[in-house]
This record gives C-alpha cells, sequence and structure tokens, in this order.
C-alpha cells in the first residue's frame, strides 16, 4: 500500500470524512493541535535550553524533567493524536506538499534525538553534580532537539501556503 | 466604525502591509505562534500548580516574577504580528464572529491576566478555592482567545 493509498483511504473513512465535512470539528481539532504546543514545544523548548545552559540555570536536569515529564507526555500524546486526526482530513495531497514530509521528517530526527539522549544519558543524570555546563553531547542533543522541533513547527505552519511544492 | 476600518485599511501602512511577499505573512503567522507559545507555557505552569500539580522546580511567586518578561515579550508578538496580519484586511474581519469574539475575550482577559500575574509575583500563595477559580478562568480565556483565532479561516462572516 502506498502512502497516498493510506491517506485516501483515511481521507475516505467516516472519520476523514466526518473532521473534513465539519465545520465544527475541523477548527476544535487544529485549536487543540495548537493548544497543546504550549505544553509539548513549550516545555521542551525549557527543557532543552536549560541543557544548553541557558535557561533555569539553577535548576538540576533530573529534578527538572521528573517534573515536567508527565507533562510532556500528555502534551506529546494532545499533539500527536490531533495531528493525526488532521491528518485523516487533509487527503493523499499532502504528499505532495513538500512542507508535510518535510515536518515528518523533522519529527523524526527529533524524536531519534531524544530516544538517543534518554539511551545515551537516561540513567545518569540523576548522579551528575550540581553544574551550570553539561556533557558537550546533552548540549548537542539539546541543540539538535531545539533545531528539530522549531522546524516541524515552521513546517506545519506552511502547509496551508504550499500547494503541492508550489508557494501560494 | 466599518469607516474608520476602511479608512485604516486604505492607509498608507496597510497598503504597504497588504503589498508584502506572502512570506511576510507566513513570518506573522510565526510570530503570532511564538507570542502565544511564549505567554502561555510559563502561564501554564504558574496556573498548573495552583491546580495542584506540583513543580517545585517553579516556585510560584518566583517563576512568576521570572517569566514576566517572557509573558509581556510574548503579549508584544501576539500584537506585532496582529497588527501585521489584520490591517491589510481589516474589513473582511470585522464581520467575523470568530475574530470578534477573540478580540472581544482578548480585550477581557489582558488586564485581568497582568492583574493575575502581579499579585502572584507580590506576595506567597496558598491554593485555594479562590486561586483556583482565577486560574481555571485565566487559562479557560486564553484557550478561548486561542480556538477562536483558529476558527476565524473557518467562519463566514
Amino acid at each position: 500500500m502506498t502512502i497516498e493509498a493510506l491517506l485516501q483511504a483515511m481521507y475516505d473513512s467516516p472519520l476523514g470524512t466526518g473532521l473534513a465535512e465539519s465545520l465544527l470539528l475541523y477548527p476544535l481539532v487544529e485549536g487543540t493541535h495548537l493548544l497543546s504546543l504550549t505544553l509539548s514545544f513549550g516545555l521542551i523548548v525549557l527543557v532543552d535550553l536549560h541543557l544548553a545552559g541557558i535557561a533555569l540555570k539553577s535548576q538540576h536536569a533530573a529534578q527538572l524533567l521528573s517534573q515536567l515529564r508527565p507533562l510532556l507526555w500528555l502534551g506529546f500524546s494532545v499533539t500527536f493524536i490531533t495531528g493525526i486526526l488532521l491528518v485523516f482530513a487533509s487527503g493523499p495531497d499532502l504528499v505532495a506538499n513538500f512542507a508535510f514530509p518535510s515536518k515528518v521528517a523533522a519529527i523524526i530526527i527529533a524524536l531519534v534525538n531524544a530516544a538517543w539522549f534518554e539511551w545515551r544519558y537516561g540513567r545518569q543524570i540523576s548522579q551528575w553534580p550540581e553544574q551550570r555546563h553539561y556533557p558537550t553531547g546533552v548540549r548537542l542533543a539539546a541543540g539538535i532537539s531545539l533545531i528539530a522541533w522549531s522546524s516541524a513547527l515552521v513546517l506545519g505552519r506552511l502547509i496551508p501556503y504550499l500547494d503541492s511544492g508550489v508557494p501560494v | 466604525m466599518t469607516d474608520v476600518i476602511a479608512t485604516l485599511q486604505n492607509s498608507a501602512i496597510g497598503l504597504a502591509l497588504g503589498g508584502l511577499d506572502p512570506a511576510f505573512g507566513i513570518g506573522a503567522q510565526l510570530l503570532h505562534i511564538s507570542g502565544l507559545l511564549l505567554l502561555l507555557t510559563p502561564l501554564l505552569l504558574l496556573n498548573l500548580q495552583l491546580l495542584g500539580v506540583r513543580l517545585s522546580s517553579f516556585p510560584l511567586q518566583q517563576w512568576a516574577q521570572q517569566s514576566q518578561f517572557y509573558q509581556w515579550l510574548g503579549v508584544s508578538f501576539l500584537l506585532l504580528s496582529g497588527l501585521f496580519m489584520w490591517l491589510p484586511s481589516a474589513t473582511l474581519y470585522q464581520p467575523n464572529p470568530a475574530f470578534n469574539l477573540k478580540i472581544a475575550v482578548f480585550i477581557l482577559v489582558l488586564p485581568l491576566h497582568f492583574w493575575w500575574l502581579r499579585f502572584l509575583s507580590s506576595q506567597p500563595i496558598t491554593p485555594g478555592w479562590y486561586s483556583k477559580s482565577l486560574a481555571t478562568l485565566n487559562l479557560a480565556l486564553w484557550s478561548l482567545v486561542a480556538l477562536a483565532g483558529r476558527a476565524i479561516g473557518y467562519v463566514a462572516a
């Protein structure tokens, strides 16, 4: 099954058609997607700026992460679910839109980076002494995360403006 | 009112903004979203604590003081980018009920928001029914502003 066929099947499903044709539900899902960014993107920026040594310098990463992780998961879950619902309502033309596959690629890079960070540093964080400068790998991961999530946000906003790769 | 709005739209600034490359419009939208995030993320961390979420990394009074700059910056971004998007098409926005709702709630929530932020900055707060109600109201009104903003493009004037 091609991606176009999958998107067409999603669009033709009762959920896809219902969302696309609903005057109330679609803007509500889109608005919820936007609002959930305050928890997902907003908090990840805060954590990344801390790990990069720029913000919340008096905090310790372990405490910060343990407190914000549940909110981040909640935010990302809502962002992800509403994002999938928006894809259901968009149809197969989405693949031809340069911004959409680029956004998906940026999200994959961000997720792989987050998984690598957890695998490499996840168990060590609580043992780090109080310090202003984390290891280079941590700061690098924070920088990649900031760039990847910001790119995903910008590309997401570009989707309605790009039609089959041609700027409107 | 319609005449004033039409005059603003047809002013030199309105026409100049309307004639800009669409890339500026996209830039304004991104600035608008950045403003929303700068304003709402610190606010969420404050209000969630008042609603019972434990976040000792962000002590209420201290965080209210520290985040004030970012919240003001967020509001400035929102106003600047909002004006940029509104002015060239002001007469189109004027009869849109979602736009009018957004502006009405925005005007209502803005003084309440900064009064609330000043209040939290000025003294230690013990969460109670009063602070919980205000935190809920604050979050609900800002959510309404954002949702009404998203609905503008979908609601016929």
